[in-house]
């Protein structure tokens, strides 16, 4: 049997995840399925103009330009590297 | 997580300078307070960085729930690089986010501000949880839904606050619509919270030094 302490953290996790996920879903069903930008423009009181980004077959797609996001990502990598290499770590 | 979705002009020039003057306040008040420090840990360094260009990579990705929305990883920030360094770091990710054309220049400062909330939150709650669970997945876990629910409360004041340009209604309306926008935000908060809770874990089983106490 798992101890008293581990098994609090493990109820106040699973209340939270069981409260979280209704109450999101329960809105969900109410607005419907909008993508972030005009669920935040719809939810201001602005009218969105639609954007339509590319998604892969997985679903998935990038906010802003993504020539810059790999060259920004590019850089940091190339920082991480470095600082990993002569930092103390 | 959450995070400021307008575009420039959205926010009144009197909002902006205001939410990046208070931006910079606590920027300058952090900057001053690592600075009186003797010795520059080059270790936290490392972490920030690694931190940076995560929480960068992550924070531009839209994943298909809800109909699209993103993570930021902003309570593992605080967990991991703590409030001072996490404070550097949420700015650095906002401007090269806007630089990209991922949310406008001049809601930088709103923006740091939600994410600062998130930092500090995540990690206050991370370590006031050492005496109710010693388990680091749900401590990290409930720290992250701590972190991102105070993130959102933050996002709703400042706008209400704020008011928005162009918008064609009432404040009450604003709040409802928020608050609809916060609950499906904390939806994704699920997602943030179990990876988060995954990586403390993982991390606190290879190098438990860089986490604080704890089992996995």
């Amino acid at each position: 049997m798992k101890p008293l302490r581990e098994m609090k953290g493990m109820i106040i996790f699973f209340v939270l995840l069981a409260v979280v996920i209704t109450s999101s879903f329960f809105v969900f069903m109410q607005t419907g399925p909008m993508g972030i930008e005009e669920r935040f423009s719809h939810a201001v009181g602005l009218t969105h103009e639609d954007e339509h980004e590319d998604e892969g077959a997985s679903g998935l797609s990038l906010e802003g330009n993504p020539v810059l996001y790999v060259i920004i990502l590019g850089v940091l990598v190339v920082i991480c590297i470095l600082a990993y290499k002569y930092g103390k770590f | 997580m959450a995070h400021i979705h307008l575009e420039d002009g959205s926010f009144s020039l009197f909002w902006v300078l205001i939410w990046w003057t208070c931006a910079l306040v606590i920027i300058g008040i952090v900057l001053y307070l690592l600075r009186s420090k003797n010795k520059p840990d080059t270790r936290m360094i490392t972490i920030a960085a690694f931190l940076t260009a995560t929480s960068f990579a992550i924070f531009q990705v839209s994943l298909p729930f809800f109909g699209g929305v993103h993570l930021n990883l902003t309570p593992l920030i605080g967990m991991l690089a703590g409030p001072y360094i996490g404070t550097l770091i949420v700015l650095i990710v906002n401007i090269l986010s806007a630089a990209i054309g991922h949310g406008g220049w001049g809601l930088i400062g709103a923006n740091v501000l939600v994410n600062v909330s998130e930092v500090v939150v995540a990690y206050l709650a991370y370590h006031g949880l050492k005496k109710v669970t010693a388990s680091l997945f749900y401590r990290a876990g409930i720290a992250t839904f701590a972190g991102l629910f105070i993130g959102n409360i933050v996002m709703i004041l400042i706008i209400l606050v704020s008011g928005i340009q162009g918008a064609t209604q009432s404040t009450s309306m604003t709040l409802v619509g928020l608050s609809g926008l916060a609950a499906v935000n904390m939806g994704v908060a699920v997602v943030e919270a179990i990876i988060t809770g995954l990586v403390v874990t993982y991390i606190g089983k290879r190098r438990p030094d860089l986490i604080g106490g704890g089992t996995s």
